[in-house]
């Protein structure tokens, strides 16, 4: 497991990146009330075929002789097992040229669950190195939300339509 | 091990190059836990022992209290924020070393700590 949430993500964003994504957009949920915290990373990249998803997503304990194929590491199968360690799940979605999701659910108050740690940092990071891809942050709580773009116009509207689709998703999600 | 025996603490503690992060230390520890999985300390821990880890995030200290364990000994340098050595400073000693959790589970093991 890394030893961050933050970590996570920035390992996930820079695959999303790899992948030649343009939009890249990290939701995190923390809700107390609901005793879940959900990291939802989507991107328009390439995508993956039913091969790579599943190779990906393997714990290769075998493979400790073999290389590595280049640019897949073991950053999904750590936060699978973080996330079902927690009490949550893990699931990702994709398909070649329909860019990929991956959400991860935990327990909040889970004694294991690793703090969120630094999100701005992770954030800031993935901008400055990729200043061309459009980087959107969602971070909510039962209270708050923040909303961040990397190509945010200065005039800002409330997005009220997706707020209440995402919930949706977010629920859903762990039910 | 029995909760009999205790373990004087300060004299090891050059032995095993730790820094006292809070002002407290316990004269003695039962015993000494070394795990890095919270879930697993909470569940094996015993009370008055030492525990060694590299974890340093805040759940540390709530599992420490919860766990009445006497000190925490971070190895590999990790020292945790201000603010986590400020919560653990009622009752529960912090001590960080340069040493691993390998490293120093032999100090202590070598200073008669069973």
């Amino acid at each position: 497991m890394l030893e961050e949430l933050s970590l996570h993500i920035l390992d996930i964003g820079m695959n999303s990146l790899a992948a030649g994504a343009t939009v890249l957009s990290i939701e995190v949920l923390e809700s107390a009330r609901r005793n879940w915290l959900i990291i939802r990373v989507r991107d328009n990249g390439r995508g993956m075929d039913a091969a790579t998803l599943r190779r990906v997503l393997e714990q290769r304990r075998s493979s400790t002789k073999s290389k590595r194929r280049k640019g897949i590491g073991l950053g999904l199968a750590l936060l699978r097992q973080t996330a079902e360690m927690c009490g949550g799940r893990f699931h990702i979605r994709s398909a070649p040229g329909q860019g990929t999701t991956v959400v991860a659910s935990m327990r909040l108050n889970h004694v294991d669950r690793p703090p969120l740690g630094n999100l701005d940092d992770t954030v800031l990071a993935l901008c400055a190195a990729n200043p061309d891809v459009e980087i959107r942050l969602r971070y909510r709580t039962d209270s708050t939300t923040f909303q961040f773009s990397s190509k945010e116009r200065e005039h800002h509207e409330p997005r009220t339509t997706q707020t209440s689709q995402r919930e949706g998703t977010a629920a859903g999600c762990v039910a | 091990m029995s909760q009999a025996t205790m373990f004087a603490l300060k004299p090891v503690l050059g032995a095993l190059q730790a820094t006292p992060l809070t002002d407290a230390l316990p004269e003695t520890v039962s015993g000494c836990y070394i795990s890095d999985l919270l879930s697993d300390v909470l569940a094996h821990a015993r009370p008055g022992v030492l525990w060694v880890t590299v974890q340093i995030h805040r759940n540390v200290v709530s599992v420490a209290a919860m766990k009445d364990i006497a000190a925490v000994l971070f190895t590999c340098g990790r020292k945790p924020d201000a603010t986590i050595v400020a919560e653990a400073e009622e009752g529960i000693a912090l001590l960080s070393t340069p040493l691993t959790s390998y490293e120093a589970a032999g100090r202590l093991w070598e200073a008669g700590l069973r």
